[in-house]
């Protein structure tokens, strides 16, 4: 049988009956696909991403230049179609598009490396907490509640300083930020579904815990985790923009999104494309990750206000 | 409401020190550290050293000495500044932040509350989609974005706004910081505040309000208004770190001589001393604020104020 | 004894992402002064939206139609200020659940004596004399000092009366009281309407008492109207109603009602369950689960015939 998402959708006969009536449904994928299309800036966002990612994957074919090449003909020059700089040059004279094009795949990679670290941490961090309950929950959470006011961004900066500008550690540094909000939301998850009826009933027919785990207890936070990741991108090349803004994160010659706006602004007074492209290339994937997750998660609860 | 209180404390006590033991670790670990001692040293700078840090007892002693210091408020000298110790830049430059970031909070909290609650009235309106639009920019948009932008606007093309550094805190000088500071805090609470007022305004207790006849001004401001406000107050404890984390950016780009700064600089130049003290700081000021907003948040409720906690 | 409240045709729809629900349909009815009137029915016949709408108390997606005379004005047409007047002075309600629908951020004092001084425009302090007096003849001990309280520190039982004091500070004509025992315990239900029929008379209240409990209506009412589906089924003075049912959902009701106290020998329902929101129906409502039904019932509403006392909705009597 096909383990479908399982929503909880509440539905009130009308808003001035206290009655609420509270089902399990068990909504297809199709229902929520139909909802998110309703969403128009969400959908509008899928497309711009979907090509962005495209335009990433295929930079080569796009454009005949080299990130690293250095144009000595056009040094810091402004935007042309006949030289074929589309973005024009930086102060070093290497083509701009494709610098561009380099920095948004290296945020997207970390964006997407960092987040599933995040996830890997929150969710059995979570799972934990919840399954065992009592005291360990109680100490979990506690420390979770504790970790939350703390701005982690000077943690990373930290580990940066102390550490070196391992591409490795900043995935790992990175992820290790934003796994609060999993692990919380897992472990409320689990916590609810261990006291259902019918994981009990499962249990007493001598269901292993993995079988309970796996249909019972995933599903319910596939739709959860998916608005998770689709958040978090954005907050991850967030924090790792912001680092390499400061020039604490990646090294080069790699470079990203941050790194080309911090080298942008030092320029905006004469050359102020090298800081216009980045910026909004970088705000277009925030933004289009945010809408998406937005409208996911609308169309996974319409009912929950924002 | 004492009990809650001390709870909340000697919650905070062991956050603490854990602060102050992780930090003492990492700069015994950090590679090219203070304490990395690869190259061989001379002898007198070796007992020196040894003298300093007690390096020839046990590490939970040396621990003991640290967590001594940092009580003291001695977070030992700065590398970089040879002539300053840690303490010393740490008071110049947290007058400046503090200015800053009292003042985007406090902007922050009227606007964003403002528009929130106007927003959650008007449900479904322009106004409203207006709102929820304008905050997914400013929680989109990272303030290194935002800052130059602001400043190739307002001071570049239009000389409204100097461009930079701080004047010994002039006016004009602190417009497009607190702004640029004060606009993702903005955008959250909007969106935390018209949700909370969203679901307020549903619950049953105002339906009675207004089957009193009470008038509408009346309900929203009397029976509405500190429920809403109670998750905008949780919400204060992480605004406040994103203020300070949006300092060392908005400090470093307007050339403001705040304690966001000299961390980064701090960072640049490996200071170890420097950063390590100034994150130990601003960890412990964190959790004593967050101290007072649960005070503010327990003293707000009911349940909480008169008999310590929620049934 | 002069007609109190009149209410012609009203009809309520809500519109929801999902369609059109007509909650209510065309309902008309009235309230003699002095009398207490049930309203009964199970959850989702409309009563309570009937109710709300008389106050204008329903929400942005409700569309009101009709009439409803109270003191020579339509209540569902009037204007903010308006409207509030008569809540405020003329009709009060007291809801369902008393834990909340008081506030639980302010102090009852607070709750009790604001529409006395927004409105009424008296004085804090007398207001404040007025609530206390009247709480103690809720039966509320140490009334002077516990006024100052918050509503999480009283039981259910007393937050009903709190609600009802509230009710009745404003000195209104008519109370609609809706389901206000449901969310109690046995024991407490009983004092609460023993309570209510003193204060009746000591008030000359008119009430509108909504329930689905019909050992309440046959203990309190003077009159009754059934309610099924958005419509009213039968109309009749309480004796009437219980001693010779007209409409074939009322005498189900009895039964059920019967049984449930233990004068038959097994519990007694109603086959089948009321239609839901978005049904579209043609024909008797009730039609699915009447025992009596006719071939007609299946296609043609019935209309509301009988006497000046008693009316019922059904083919069986045309």
């Amino acid at each position: 049988m096909k383990t479908q998402p399982a929503i909880v959708e509440v539905v009130v006969a009308n808003d001035t009956t206290a009655m609420l009536e509270a089902r399990i449904i068990q909504t297809p994928v199709r229902q929520v696909w139909v909802r998110f299309k309703k969403n128009l800036a969400a959908l509008i966002s899928m497309g711009v991403i979907g090509l962005l990612v495209i335009a990433v994957l295929i930079t080569p074919v796009l454009s005949p230049f080299n990130g690293e090449d250095i144009d000595y003909e056009s040094i810091a020059s402004e935007p042309s179609l006949a030289s074929g700089h589309v973005f024009g040059t930086d102060s070093l004279g290497r083509d701009l598009f494709v610098r561009t094009m380099e920095g948004s795949r290296i945020s997207l990679l970390i964006g997407l490396v960092a987040t599933v670290v995040s996830l890997l941490i929150g969710v059995n961090y979570g799972a934990i907490a919840g399954y065992f309950g009592g005291r360990v929950d109680a100490v979990m959470m506690r420390l979770v509640d504790i970790l939350y006011a703390m701005p982690f961004m000077f943690f990373v900066i930290l580990l940066m300083v102390f550490f070196g500008r391992n591409i490795y550690l900043i995935f790992f540094a990175i992820g290790a930020i934003n796994w609060l909000d999993i692990a919380r939301i897992v472990r409320g998850q689990t916590l609810a579904i261990k006291q259902q009826a019918y994981v009990e009933a499962a249990q007493i027919y001598g269901a292993s815990h993995w079988k309970i785990i796996q249909r019972h207890i995933v599903p319910n936070l596939l739709g959860v985790v998916a608005v998770y990741i689709t958040l978090t991108i954005p907050q991850v090349i967030l924090v790792e923009s912001f680092l390499s803004f400061l020039g604490l994160g990646i090294q080069e010659p790699m470079t990203s999104l941050g790194a080309l706006v911090s080298d942008g602004a030092n320029e905006m007074e004469s050359y102020s494309w090298m800081l216009i492209f980045p910026a909004t290339f970088l705000s277009i994937i925030l933004f289009g990750f945010n809408f998406i997750g937005d409208g996911l998660r609308d169309a996974l609860d319409p009912k929950q206000v924002n | 409401m004492l009990e809650y209180f001390i709870r909340r404390l000697l919650g905070a006590i062991p956050t603490i020190f854990i602060i102050i033991l992780v930090s003492f670790f990492l700069i015994r670990l950090a590679p090219g550290g203070p304490f990395d001692f690869d190259r061989s040293l001379a002898p007198e700078i070796q007992v020196n050293l040894n003298a300093k840090f007690h390096l020839d007892e046990p590490v939970y002693v040396q621990f003991g000495y640290y967590l001594k210091d940092i009580l003291q408020g001695d977070f030992g000298p700065s590398f970089q500044y040879k002539n300053y110790t840690v303490t010393e830049l740490i008071w110049q430059g947290f007058p400046v932040s503090v200015q800053l970031g009292l003042s985007a909070m406090v902007l922050a909290l009227f606007i964003g509350c403002a528009a929130g609650m106007l927003a959650a009235y008007r449900q479904n309106s322009k106004f409203d989609y207006g709102v929820m639009t304008i905050s997914m920019l400013g929680i989109s948009i990272p303030n290194f974005v935002m800052a130059p932008l602001l400043i190739l606007f307002f001071s570049i093309t239009f000389s409204i706004f100097p461009a930079g550094g701080w004047n010994d805190g002039a006016f004009q000088n602190r417009i497009l910081p607190i702004i640029t500071l004060a606009l993702p805090q903005v955008a959250y609470i909007a969106r935390i505040s018209r949700g909370s007022m969203i679901d307020v305004l549903r619950n049953p207790y105002i339906r009675t309000a207004f089957s009193k006849g009470l008038p509408t001004f009346y309900i929203v401001t009397r029976h509405a208004l500190k429920p809403t406000l109670l998750p905008v107050i949780s919400y204060l404890g992480p605004a406040l770190a994103g203020i300070i984390t949006g300092s060392v950016v908005v400090e470093q780009i307007y050339g403001i001589p705040g304690l966001g700064r000299y961390f980064v600089q701090g960072a640049l130049n490996r200071d170890y001393t420097l950063v390590m003290g100034v994150v130990v700081f601003y960890g412990v000021f964190i959790i004593v604020l967050n101290l007072f907003v649960d005070l503010l948040y327990g003293w707000l409720d009911p349940q909480i104020r008169v008999q310590g906690q929620k049934t | 004894m002069a007609r109190l409240l009149t209410a012609k045709n009203i009809s309520v729809s809500f519109s929801t992402e999902s369609g059109v629900i007509h909650a209510v349909k065309q309902v008309s009815f009235h309230l003699v002064e002095g009398e207490v009137l049930g309203v009964v029915g199970e959850s989702g016949s409309g009563k309570t939206q009937l109710m709300h709408s008389l106050l204008q108390l329903l929400p942005e997606n409700a569309t009101t139609c009709g009439e409803a005379l109270f003191a020579g004005k339509n209540l569902l047409s009037l204007a903010k200020n308006e409207i509030n007047g008569f809540r405020s002075n003329e009709i009060a309600m007291i809801f369902q659940d008393p834990m909340s629908s008081l506030n639980p951020y302010l102090r009852i004092s607070t709750q009790l004596t604001e529409a006395l001084i927004q409105n009424q425009k008296i004085n804090k302090r007398q207001a404040l004399e007025a609530a206390i007096e009247m709480l103690e003849k809720m039966r509320i001990p140490a009334a002077a000092t516990r006024i100052h309280a918050y509503p999480y520190q009283f039981s259910g039982g007393m937050r009903q009366r709190i609600m009802i004091a509230m009710a009745l500070l404003r000195k209104p004509k008519l109370l609609i009281a809706d389901e206000p025992t449901t969310a109690l315990d046995v024991t407490v239900q009983a004092e609460i309407l023993t309570l209510l029929t003193l204060l009746r008379d000591e008030f000359s209240l008119s009430i509108i008492f909504i329930t689905h409990d019909m050992s309440i209506v046959a203990g309190q009412c003077d009159r009754v109207v059934v309610m099924y589906a958005g419509r009213i089924v039968e109309q009749a003075p309480v004796d009437a109603l219980f001693y010779e049912p007209g409409h074939p959902y009322t005498q189900g009701l009895l039964e059920a009602a019967k049984s449930q106290s233990g004068l038959t020998d097994k519990l007694i329902s109603i086959p089948g369950h009321p239609p839901g929101n978005y049904e579209r129906l043609t024909g008797c409502a009730f039609y699915p689960r009447c025992e009596k039904r006719l071939e007609v019932c299946e296609h043609i509403n019935p209309v509301m015939k009988g006497t000046a006392t008693r009316q019922q909705a059904c083919h069986l009597y045309d």
